[in-house]
């Protein structure tokens, strides 16, 4: 790990470099346009009010990949469920979340390896344990009952990957790939007892080749999972591939009303270049918080963040807008200074066919900002396993004031003299919205509050009350203009005293409903990716861009 | 919630379940049994079961009629059918529990299981979700309070 004067030295010369040049360095994460990529972020999963999330990934390389799959809560992303999926080559899992009186309970028909278990729980299922996130001494502000893990977001993390064979050589890895015979991966006990092993964690180095076990690699997982960012050349294969094995796919299907709408996540290609194999254990005890389940994060890119941004004379790639790695990189992967999407409301009985929108917008890395909270190992920023090299470390300690830039308002402060737990951290947003015909609304509210906006991780904005996703946290776009459908476009606009606009991190889409009497069409739902304005520059350095601590694990 | 409001509630409800026989005893005491409110979520399971059975058939109609008197002022039968798709095959429900909220109203936890058929799959999946449907009592009778 870097010590603090030369992390600021390195962002200093990741600012100049990324300044000069029009061209990503060899590490540099970003969204990819393929939709491939080595981490996932699935920007919204709901149970509430009849609602169904299926989950898909496939790993399209031939390597097994581990990848760890998290549910976060909409309010502050506090960790809810996670746990570890091992992916055969070229294998495709999927799962679904779904509501029970004792909240979320994920199925899965799959058999592929995974830690915790989940392993063919159609008929029963497992539900997420009872909330340890928010509760007790880990208490936000925010509702402390079951009822908060009902909706969020989904990150899925490349760990790392391994060749697999020989089997001899990668013994853990090659119980993971489906047998022929049966179908049914035969290592899945192995590998479950490695990661909830401290002493089968291993250290990462080369691949080994030969077809014999090899002390420290084989039965370790650092050594087995020995790929990251490529495959390295062989003999039969002349160069490097790169490594970004990951596509997902999602669906919200409604089990009361009988629809379903899907959507592609946002994949995040060149996360990382080297592993990040941790334990299926929590940060007590002999394990420090790096090896422990709280990681990898979208804290854990070891790239800078860019973006591709249009350019007067459109040649591409265009200007970069490049900021260092850790959440910083994929925060400035995902900045966006405005969101635009359409939207359709007609809510007269009358008329035949009836229409709703909601809007997610999902701020995935807010918490890293937001939620300063030292001595609590669920919070974004804490400083558990700290100082050293085995922690986040990367929360203002007390006396000191703490930056939630670029966002406006601290959700958990605990530098602060006196506490806060705020249960909200809100940002104020800008609504432009038209009907089809250009026309702008002069009859404009919000919901509640007068003033729009957003205070969540996970937001969802309806119109009109239409409300389809069910969400508590709703807040509604309110207009009363004649209009049934156009278009808006929100403004991420909020700028903290002596910062510059660079936008907010955001992923998302909108989902309408539409229910048609009048042409006997039955009732359907259709979802929509945002489409977004990039920020022009971004500046790193407090206040205008804060790190928020290295890289975890490094 | 008011006394002889939940009294005169349980009179139409033992008279509707042709309980007449039980009406006296219930009508002298000074507030409801355990017994009256067991009947009260049996006749309202008995609802809640009923419309999901129509629904399972999809016969619209008959689910129609189990709205409340006020959803069927503003929506037509055409309207409520409309308000389904078709992406799921509903295939049995069973209440899981009843919250009353006061003597008219009252939110009841069910379990839908259903067959989802990914378009992309061989197999539908068999999948179950829980929802939380509000019902209200008028007129002597449980309602289903659609959310429009």
């Amino acid at each position: 790990m870097m010590n603090r004067k030369m992390k600021q030295l390195a962002l200093a010369v990741g600012v100049a470099l990324g300044g000069l040049s029009l061209v990503p360095s060899a590490q540099a994460v970003s969204v990819a346009k393929n939709n491939l990529g080595q981490a996932l972020i699935f920007p919204y999963y709901t149970v509430r009010g009849g609602w169904t999330t299926l989950f898909g990934v496939t790993n399209t390389s031939n390597q097994v990949v581990a990848v760890k799959v998290r549910f976060r809560e909409a309010y502050n992303s506090r960790d809810v469920f996670d746990f570890n999926l091992i992916l055969s080559p070229h294998d495709l899992w999927t799962a679904w979340v779904t509501d029970s009186p004792n909240g979320p309970v994920i199925r899965t028909e799959d058999s592929s390896c995974t830690v915790g278990n989940i392993v063919g729980t159609g008929a029963t299922g497992v539900t997420f344990p009872a909330p340890v996130s928010y509760v007790g001494s880990a208490a936000d502000g925010g509702p402390t009952d079951v009822d908060r893990m009902r909706e969020g977001y989904v990150e899925m993390i490349m760990m790392g990957a391994s060749p697999g064979t020989p089997a001899a050589v990668y013994p853990l890895a090659a119980g993971a790939i489906h047998g022929a015979a049966t179908g049914t991966p035969p290592g899945c006990a192995a590998l479950v007892s490695a990661f909830q092993n401290p002493a089968a964690l291993g250290s990462y180095g080369p691949c080994p080749t030969g077809t014999s076990a090899n002390a420290g690699v084989s039965n370790t997982l650092r050594g087995e999972f020995c790929n990251y960012a490529q495959i390295p050349a062989t003999g039969t294969q002349a160069a490097p591939l790169p490594l970004q094995p990951l596509k997902g796919t999602y669906a919200l299907v409604n089990g009361a009303k009988g629809f379903n709408a899907v959507g592609l996540p946002v994949a995040l290609q060149n996360f990382r270049n080297t592993g990040a194999m941790t334990l299926q254990l929590d940060s007590v005890g002999p394990v420090p918080f790096n090896n422990s389940w709280h990681e990898p994060s979208l804290n854990s890119t070891t790239s800078t963040g860019f973006q591709f941004i249009p350019t007067p004379t459109a040649t591409d790639p265009g200007a970069l807008s490049i900021i260092i790695g850790g959440v910083t990189g994929v925060t400035g992967a995902l900045m966006r200074t405005n969101v635009i999407n359409e939207w359709s409301r007609r809510s007269n009985p009358a008329a035949g066919w009836v229409t709703a929108t909601d809007w997610v917008l999902t701020f995935p890395t807010k918490n890293f900002f937001v939620d300063n909270d030292a001595g609590n190992r669920y919070a974004g920023r804490n400083n558990v396993s700290c100082p050293g090299p085995t922690g986040r470390c990367n929360a203002t300690p007390v006396g000191t004031a703490a930056v939630a830039v670029p966002f406006t308002q601290m959700f958990v402060d605990t530098s602060a003299t006196t506490p806060v737990r705020r249960g909200s951290s809100c940002d104020a947003i800008t609504l432009t919205l038209r009907d089809r015909e250009e026309r702008a609304s002069t009859g404009l509210g919000f919901s509640p509050g007068a003033s729009p906006q957003l205070c969540y991780e996970t937001n969802v904005l309806t119109f009109n009350q239409g409300l389809i996703l069910n969400s508590p946290i709703a807040a509604s776009v309110n207009y009363s203009d004649p209009f049934l459908f156009g278009w808006m476009n929100v403004g991420l606009n909020s700028i903290p005293a002596g910062a510059s606009n660079f936008g907010l991190p955001v992923v998302g889409f909108a989902i309408t409903s539409r229910d048609d009497s009048a042409t006997a069409l039955l009732s359907e739902a259709a979802l929509y990716d945002h489409s977004y304005v990039s920020p022009s520059t971004m500046t790193i350095g407090n206040p205008g861009y804060p790190t928020n601590g290295p890289v975890s694990p490094p | 919630m008011n006394l002889l409001r939940f009294l005169g509630m349980m009179l139409l409800a033992y008279l509707a379940m042709g309980n007449a026989s039980a009406l006296a005893a219930d009508v002298v005491q000074a507030a409801p049994t355990a017994e009256a409110a067991q009947t009260q979520r049996a006749l309202l399971e008995q609802r809640v079961t009923a419309k999901w059975d129509a629904l399972i058939r999809k016969d619209f109609a008959t689910a129609y009629s189990f709205t409340s008197p006020s959803y069927r002022k503003l929506f037509s039968l055409d309207a409520f059918r409309s308000s389904f798709g078709n992406k799921v095959a509903w295939r049995r429900v069973e209440v899981v529990d009843v919250e009353f909220k006061g003597g008219d109203a009252a939110t009841v936890g069910i379990n839908i299981h259903f067959v989802y058929h990914q378009p992309q799959a061989e197999k539908p999946l068999d999948m179950q979700t829980y929802v939380q449907e509000p019902w209200v009592f008028v007129d002597g009778q449980w309602w289903y309070l659609v959310k429009s």
